[in-house]
């Protein structure tokens, strides 16, 4: 349901959505993406306080229903921080609308569904039947010229992650809700992001789509790819034609498989944490581990202002060690096949510099990757900087 | 008084990795 602003009254609220969830009842801003879990009697007290009930009633009718007395001031500074509550002169903005809800809709009506199957299954008819289309990390060497092939694949990259992150943004806005794409870091890993903490707005039911939308958009790419390939391999083309293809879609079994890695908050872990009915797995699970160090090194309890569901301290025990094991191999990769394989290429590069023949070609190889590396760590540098500033800024109270 | 118990919920952030090409041509050439 949905409590609209009130025009009387001293205290006003912004347009604010509910959902019951198993806990309680999810109150949110799907505009600012600000969303807690009330108990039952602290989402009535917002309905009533919306239709214009004074303060001081909402306390009465508190302590008649709960048997207690609330504690106003604390109640109201919880609104206020979760942005709930509208300033004094500052008037409720225009209901802006949700732009793309018909794009959405056909994305993902019934017909558009069934297409994507029918791809999806032709694909793997074509893969049984000619081999050469199936998945391998071959397909990346569509061409003997490395620097070409991390240009077109970067290049590739752009539109491909947009249409995965476009299927997640469709998703949602076929349901009116709005998001944002930003990029971010997951552990070392940088990503593309697609911010929807609206869909804490629509019953739980209705998310999964959404969070499944990006993986939906991968399968049917590469899909299209493989039977594009196949049918530039049959037209008789140079073999590169085809090649291009099959190596975008061997990006998108990548991008498949990462989804795999729950543990860093990918769009799987989503998809399990709402199977598993936990609101906040991921967060509640490492303070978990957090408090199990400090515990080891004999130092008091950490101290967090968050305050995880039941569920979640419940499941954190079984996910912590999950979710050890599995920054444990993310780390393990980097050291073991990352940084010195990296070295290993700066090697080459700096020999290939110095060396007194240099063909084109190679010094084309090493500023291309000297430049797709630089580019990586960089965007992975400067997101960690203004995460951590982000950070420090909701540190200080205002 | 009681405070009333209000937790505030997670984020849904939804992702897709970047750049992966560049560590496979590297294994391959160190291969």
């Amino acid at each position: 349901m949905s409590v609209t602003a009130s025009a009387s009254g001293s205290i006003r609220l912004h347009r604010l959505t509910m959902v019951t969830e198993d806990d309680g009842v999810m109150v949110g801003r799907p505009d600012i993406g600000s969303y807690a879990v009330f108990p039952e009697e602290g989402a009535e007290a917002l309905r009533l306080l919306d239709a214009g009930m004074p303060m001081s009633g909402i306390a009465a009718w508190y302590q008649q229903t709960c048997g207690t007395s609330l504690d106003v001031d604390d109640f109201l500074a919880a609104l206020d921080d979760l942005k709930f509550l509208c300033a004094d002169g500052e008037d409720e903005p225009a209901e802006a609308p949700v732009r793309w809800q018909r794009l959405g809709r056909w994305t993902f009506s019934p017909p558009a569904l069934v297409c994507y199957a029918a791809l999806t299954v032709a694909a793997v008819v074509a893969m049984a039947r000619a081999p050469y289309l199936r998945p391998t990390y071959h397909h990346i060497f569509f061409t003997q010229y490395l620097s070409l092939i991390a240009i077109t694949l970067a290049a590739a990259l752009v539109p491909t992650i947009l249409l995965h992150e476009s299927f997640h943004a469709l998703a949602g806005r076929r349901l009116g809700l709005p998001s944002t794409l930003a990029i971010s870091r997951r552990f070392y890993y940088l990503v593309a992001e697609t911010r929807l903490d609206s869909l804490f707005s629509v019953p739980r039911r209705k998310r999964y789509l959404p969070f499944l939308a990006g993986m939906i958009a991968d399968v049917v790419l590469m899909s299209a790819l493989t039977l594009i390939a196949a049918f530039l391999h049959h037209q008789g083309l140079p073999a590169w034609c085809a090649g291009v293809c099959l190596a975008i879609a061997f990006t998108c079994v990548f991008r498949l498989i990462w989804q795999f890695m729950f543990y860093l908050r990918t769009d799987l872990y989503f998809v399990i944490s709402h199977a598993l009915r936990c609101p906040d797995l991921h967060s509640a699970t490492r303070f978990y581990i957090k408090a199990r160090v400090w515990r080891l090194l004999h130092r008091p309890p950490p101290q967090s202002d968050a305050d995880w569901a039941d569920r979640d301290r419940a499941i954190a025990r079984w996910y912590a060690p999950l979710l050890i094991i599995g920054y444990g191999f993310s780390l393990w990769s980097l050291l073991w096949a990352g940084i010195p394989s990296t070295m290993h290429f700066a090697s080459l590069i700096i020999d290939r510099f110095s060396g007194s023949r240099n063909p084109a070609g190679g010094v084309l190889d090493a500023l291309s990757f000297i430049l797709l590396t630089a580019l990586e760590w960089g965007l992975v540098l400067y997101v960690t900087v203004r995460d951590r500033r982000a950070l420090a800024r909701q540190a200080v109270p205002e | 008084m009681t405070k009333m118990p209000i937790r505030k919920a997670g984020t849904i952030h939804l992702t897709s990795h970047v750049i992966v090409i560049i560590i496979i041509i590297i294994i391959h050439r160190q291969a």
